[in-house]
């Protein structure tokens, strides 16, 4: 069919329908199939294919080096000052032989839109090339090259960014501040012309070697912004322009008056005098810059006089509390030169303090609870007090007051923000000055075992907020081991004291175990495994005794699969063998002892799990598979019975892509097929009702790319592609969005290789 | 580095693809995400600039012939489709949620858009094609995302002017049915 339909594209109309009747005459389907594609040829004029096509190519070739040497209109390009997505600044010259002059011909990738955008250009280039002031550079003259790309001619500025200019000379407060107001001066001139920069920055504002400051660029923000000045309202959060310098009205996306201008004069004064930029930022990323400027007031700085209220009068977040005019800013400089009182006033601390408050509400309530702990302090210090003066028996009173408000105050306050976001380093506080005062008090009751236990169980709370996986906690491992260990000192002193108390013993078996998972953390697989291993005899013998709950049974369990997964990571497959088998065994026990205990036949899910991964890992695959399948069967009841519960459901879609992945190695890639489907389709159900979720999504990318495998494998490339595309998709958008996952990225390479292949 | 597993893929090394795609890929990302979060107001964001710049930054022009070049352009033209998609999907799922959020290549996609030429559709109507005939697909990439002139694309594919010229009409048909179909 190509080779018909492109010789048919060769001929002209006339003759098409000769050729095509003798080239298919005993084909009607190919015949229909040609006319059917032929009926969608357009003339020329109307090829939007084209004409997009044609676009890209101009697109590009704005920006290409190989214009060098070339003409455009009486200058010749001489060589490439810059460049950037709005096109390239090429140095140019004129070479009349009489005179030389050099200009910046910045060639401008085309907007859209055909003539009136051209006639608006051509309008505004006459407004911009009035301009005619020693501080403003020239716009000499513009139009387009023959390849259609527009150009602008402008004075060519030889100087140095004003900040650099002022810091390589050194210059003094006063010699900056003079310098400024010329530049006001210029901006005045403009504003007064009716023409608004919209983009005053440093890298704006050149200051040759003559000390003469010029503005560059006026006007010319709006003129390439096809002629809007509200660069589509109802879409924009951060419009196209430098955001460090951006005013707040410019980041809602509203359009730009002269009082815009007035905020970047003053972004750039604060960054003159102070040499830093007015917001504290943790990251350069946009949306970030965009909320400070929106929010946060610009750091003050300790100007010297009015300075501080001068720069942040030019820089308040609503337009009409800044200076009226650029000329009022230079006056106001001026007076503060001359040592006269300035227009400038500082905030007041209401307004202010009002607008913290409504900011930070969260910060202020974690404020309000830090003080109710410093309230624990004064309270035992008057029971201190009182100790001194031997009123015992109110003395006692206060002690077990001071030792119920410490423990409410590590467990019912500490737990009731658990929650709140931001609140990590206030829990940790809470929880550091709970654990201070019980400790006080333990030191006073030596002898009080309920006093040693809570004691323990303070530190084991430290501990978690100090370090505790998937929950919001400080990072600090090192502090984290030290405060579990500290509860296990006490809980071993403890068990020494009372053999016989089951409870002590499990407490200090909990102890161990978060040690076991905190060295784990620490990378140090051997002692973690080592400390793993000292529980098991305490927990036999803790579970042999056992008549009724259980609980004993089922963490003697947890502590096998725990032992069997570790010894897997550290590639002892006959360790992650045998102790998985031992997990399964007591949980196969306990599932039998009550069938109805969703807890136990979830964990006995995951031993069929494990024990699964470390048979296929052990070489036998048909027998991994037998154990997969018999996991998914006992998750799928748990689901049937508990359908809103979203682990559960996590955990069958696992088990779905294990089954899958044993059938696709066995090589039944129906089987697999059928088990990928599933497993994307229970995916795509659970993105659908949180689509928030980053683990939903990436499964579900990883659900894409099984599906799209069965489909290369079996040679749909189409489907595939298109699978494997959105996966892409998926991850791409994960990786910026969330933090830096080397998983994702690697995912992604994965992908990038697979979708390569197919193309090739 | 770039440079030499350009040349070694040119030669023949499938691997260096493997090693080149995530680099080459990384960098148009990087240029596309700067261009907006440091640039001027009055750059709009052009795809095919991208491509331009992502090849004079990371290639030593010295060190490659015109097939690593053509091969670079291949890529690097399939990356931005790449990148254009994943945007135009987002801002639509973000339209639909109410609060339409313009982070990126707006320009480039309202740039389809005002030709009405409906990015999704094409995207799926390239797949389409891809399935059919490769160079076809290739063709229109270059085109569309890398911002090549039919000349540069022979150049590219290594096929004469002419024969471009006629592939490109055929994608071009295909490409109009498949997108006035969906209407």
């Amino acid at each position: 069919m190509k080779t018909v339909l492109s010789e048919a594209l060769d001929l002209e109309t006339g003759r098409r329908r000769q050729f095509l009747d003798s080239a298919c005459a005993d084909d009607a389907d190919l015949r229909a199939e040609v006319d059917l594609l032929l009926a969608h040829q357009v003339d020329s004029e109307n090829d939007a294919i084209e004409e997009c096509a044609a676009d890209a190519a101009r697109f590009r070739l704005a920006q290409d080096v190989t214009r060098i040497g070339s003409r455009i209109g009486a200058y010749k390009i001489v060589r490439e000052i810059g460049h950037g997505g709005m096109g390239t600044v090429y140095l140019g010259e004129r070479d009349d032989k009489q005179y030389r002059q050099q200009v910046a011909i910045k060639l401008i990738n085309p907007g859209l839109g055909g003539e009136t955008i051209r006639r608006r250009f051509h309008n505004e280039m006459q407004i911009l090339a009035d301009l005619n002031h020693p501080n403003i550079a020239r716009l000499f003259d513009g139009g387009q090259t023959p390849d259609g790309v527009p150009y602008l001619v402008m004075e060519y500025v030889e100087g140095s960014p004003i900040n650099h200019y002022c810091n390589d000379r050194n210059l003094s407060t006063e010699q900056r501040l003079k310098l400024f107001c010329t530049v006001c001066d210029a901006v005045q001139y403009a504003h007064q012309h009716l023409v608004i920069h919209r983009d005053i920055k440093p890298g704006n504002i050149l200051v040759t070697s003559e000390g003469l400051p010029k503005l560059v660029d006026f006007g010319i923000a709006k003129l390439l912004h096809n002629g809007k000045s509200i660069p589509d309202a109802t879409a924009t959060v951060m419009p196209f322009m430098t955001p460090q310098y951006a005013s707040p009205e410019q980041v809602y996306g509203l359009s730009a008056t002269t009082a815009t201008d007035i905020y970047s004069l003053g972004v750039v004064l604060y960054e003159l005098l102070t040499g830093r930029s007015p917001y504290r930022l943790k990251s350069r990323v946009p949306h970030e810059l965009a909320q400070a400027i929106l929010d946060q007031e610009p750091q003050r700085q300790r100007l010297k006089g009015d300075l501080d209220n001068i720069v942040l009068m030019a820089m308040r977040k609503e337009p009409q509390r800044r200076y009226a005019s650029a000329q009022q800013f230079a006056e106001d400089i001026h007076r503060h030169l001359d040592g006269l009182p300035v227009r400038a006033r500082q905030d007041t601390f209401s307004y202010r303090a009002g607008k913290f408050i409504r900011r930070r509400k969260l910060a202020v309530a974690a404020a309000a609870l830090i003080l109710l702990t410093l309230l624990v302090g004064i309270i035992t210090t008057a029971w201190q007090a009182r100790v001194a003066r031997a009123e015992r028996a109110r003395a006692e009173r206060r002690f077990n007051e001071v030792r119920q408000l410490a423990n409410s105050i590590v467990f019912e306050v500490h737990d009731a923000i658990v929650n709140l976001p931001g609140s990590t380093q206030a829990r940790a506080l809470i929880v550091e000055r709970g654990l201070n005062y019980l400790d006080s008090l333990a030191q006073d009751a030596a002898g009080d075992r309920g006093l040693q236990r809570e004691l323990a169980a303070a530190y084991e709370k430290l501990g978690a907020v100090q370090y505790t996986p998937s929950v919001a906690h400080l990072g600090d491992l090192e502090g984290a081991l030290q405060s579990h260990r500290k509860a296990a000192a006490l809980r071993e002193a403890l068990v020494a004291a009372n053999p016989n108390n089951r409870d002590y013993r499990r407490e200090l078996l909990d102890s161990y175990w978060f040690i076991a998972t905190l060295l784990g953390k620490q990378g140090d697989s051997q002692r973690e495994l080592q400390m793993l291993r000292q529980q098991l005899p305490a927990r036999q013998e803790l579970a042999a005794a056992e008549k009724t709950d259980f609980v004993d049974r089922y963490n003697l369990a947890g502590t096998y699969a725990y032992i069997g997964s570790l010894s897997m990571k550290m590639g002892d497959v006959q360790g992650a063998l045998e102790n998985q088998r031992e997990a399964l065994k007591i949980r196969e026990t306990l599932v039998a002892l009550d069938p109805n205990a969703a807890r136990s036949r979830r964990a006995l899910t995951i031993s069929y799990e494990y024990l699964g991964l470390a048979t296929d890992l052990a070489g036998d695959t048909k027998g991994a598979l037998e154990l997969q399948q018999r996991g998914l069967e006992m998750r799928e009841s748990l689901v049937a019975a508990d359908p809103l519960n979203t682990d559960l459901r996590l955990m069958l879609i696992e088990s779905h892509r294990y089954v899958g992945d044993l059938f696709f190695k066995l090589g039944d890639l129906q089987q697999a097929s059928a088990h990928y489907q599933k497993q994307l389709s229970m995916n795509e159900e659970m993105v659908a009702a949180d689509p928030a979720n980053a683990q939903f999504q990436s499964n579900k990318a990883v659900a894409l790319t099984k599906v799209g495998d069965i489909a290369a494998r079996s040679k749909r490339t189409a489907e595939a592609l298109s699978k494997y595309n959105e996966a892409f998709r998926i991850l791409e958008k994960l990786s910026t969005t969330t933090k830096q996952d080397i998983s994702i990225r690697q995912d992604l390479n994965d992908l990038w290789s697979k979708i390569g292949r197919l193309n090739q | 580095m770039v440079t030499e597993l350009l040349v070694a893929w040119g030669e023949g090394d499938k691997a260096a693809l493997d090693d080149l795609m995530p680099v080459v890929y990384d960098e148009l990302r990087r240029l596309a995400q700067n261009y907006l979060s440091h640039e001027r107001p009055d750059h709009t964001l052009q795809t095919t600039a991208l491509v331009h710049e992502a090849y004079l930054r990371l290639i030593d022009q010295k060190s490659v012939n015109w097939q690593n070049r053509a091969q670079f352009f291949g890529i690097a033209a399939q990356m931005m489709r790449r990148i254009l998609i994943n945007h135009a999907t987002d801002r639509n799922a973000k339209k639909r949620q109410g609060s339409a959020t313009r982070v990126s290549l707006d320009d480039a996609v309202s740039f389809f858009e005002k030709r009405e030429v409906d990015l999704m559709a094409l995207d799926e109507a390239l797949n389409g094609l891809a399935a059919l005939d490769p160079q076809q697909t290739q063709i229109v990439e270059l085109r569309f995302f890398g911002g090549l002139t039919i000349e540069e694309v022979s150049e590219v594919l290594g096929i004469s002017p002419a024969t471009t010229k006629r592939e490109w009409d055929s994608a071009k048909l295909w490409l109009r049915r498949q997108l006035s179909s969906r209407r």
